[in-house]
């Protein structure tokens, strides 16, 4: 294997292929700036998802795209934090509040 | 753009339609509003870019005591420099800085996935993801490195550092020869994300 031509030309190394992966990237980031999610936890899950894919049989499991991973990631966490789900609590700098717990007395 | 990196247009359309409609959500629902994206694109690509790691490598070789520091403690002499605040928490924690010296070359991967020091080097290029770099990298790296264009001597011990969510490694590489009179803008000019990484030297051209 030959590795990518832009591999040694720090200018010319692609850093998205498409505006989408772009986007993506910056949705994750967000969501994790505005504290729905420790970033810790998305890498965790990015680690687990990309695991899932190295250790499935390659006749099964098609080509490598990072960003199919990162977009599960993103879909897994949107779901475990209720995100499209539970109601919206943020502060004043749109920070997401904790979300409250009964057993706090 | 090589074919070895071409993919179905199907699967693309389908995770790109996923993470559009995931966003669009998420604005409907108030959890973001329709700028919040861009607004964090752009602080992190003007402001967690290579030129960081660039200051960083340029500051320990013209600074030994910060050469030391560096590598024996690396968050608190990245807190000494006039840096950005960080995104919370996103990869910035745990950088870890090894240099290379005359015996020792010293390459960065990630076997798991793309844990990589976004602030000081800005993204990874493409390449860096790809499973069949990593797990190359970790097996043959004088190989690898050859066949990049870093022929290292075969004495030269090869050092390779696995990224991971607890260490963050990037390079400080060796400040090329010839060139002691150089100001600083001239020494960034030779630090490359690349050389960073250790796939290639500061001040390679190839």
């Amino acid at each position: 294997m030959k590795l990518h031509e832009t591999c040694t030309t720090d200018q010319a190394a692609p850093q998205f292929d498409h505006e989408w992966q772009r986007r993506a990237f910056g949705l994750a980031l967000a969501l994790s700036e505005f504290r729905h999610y420790p970033w810790s936890e998305f890498q965790e899950t990015l680690i687990a998802t990309i695991g899932e894919w190295e250790s499935t049989p390659e006749s099964e499991r098609g080509q490598w795209e990072y960003y199919d991973h990162w977009v599960a990631t993103l879909e897994k966490l949107v779901d475990r934090h209720e995100l499209l789900t539970a109601p919206v609590l943020t502060d004043a700098s749109d920070h997401a509040l904790p979300v409250a717990h009964d057993h706090d007395h | 753009m090589t074919g070895q990196f071409a993919y179905p247009s199907d699967r693309e359309e389908a995770s790109a339609a996923k993470a559009a409609a995931l966003e669009s959500l998420l604005i409907e629902k108030g959890v973001i509003t329709p700028q919040t994206v861009d607004k964090v694109l752009a602080y992190f690509e003007t402001e967690m870019t290579p030129l960081n790691g660039k200051k960083i490598v340029v500051k320990a070789w013209t600074d030994p005591e910060f050469a030391e520091k560096i590598v024996t403690d690396t968050p608190a002499a990245i807190a000494e420099m006039d840096f950005p605040d960080g995104m919370a928490g996103a990869e910035g924690e745990h950088l870890q800085a090894v240099a290379n010296t005359a015996g020792v070359h010293n390459l960065v991967i990630c076997t798991l996935c793309s844990c990589f020091p976004w602030p000081v080097l800005g993204l990874p290029p493409y390449w860096y993801k790809d499973p069949t770099f990593r797990s190359r990298a970790a097996r043959e790296p004088r190989k690898v490195l050859a066949e990049v264009g870093v022929d290292l001597p075969a004495d030269t011990e090869i050092k390779v550092w696995d990224s991971s969510g607890h260490s963050r490694w990037f390079v400080i590489p060796e400040r090329p020869s010839g060139t002691d009179d150089f100001t600083d803008e001239m020494l960034m000019d030779l630090v490359t994300t690349e050389s960073m990484i250790g796939v290639a030297l500061a001040g390679q051209t190839s």
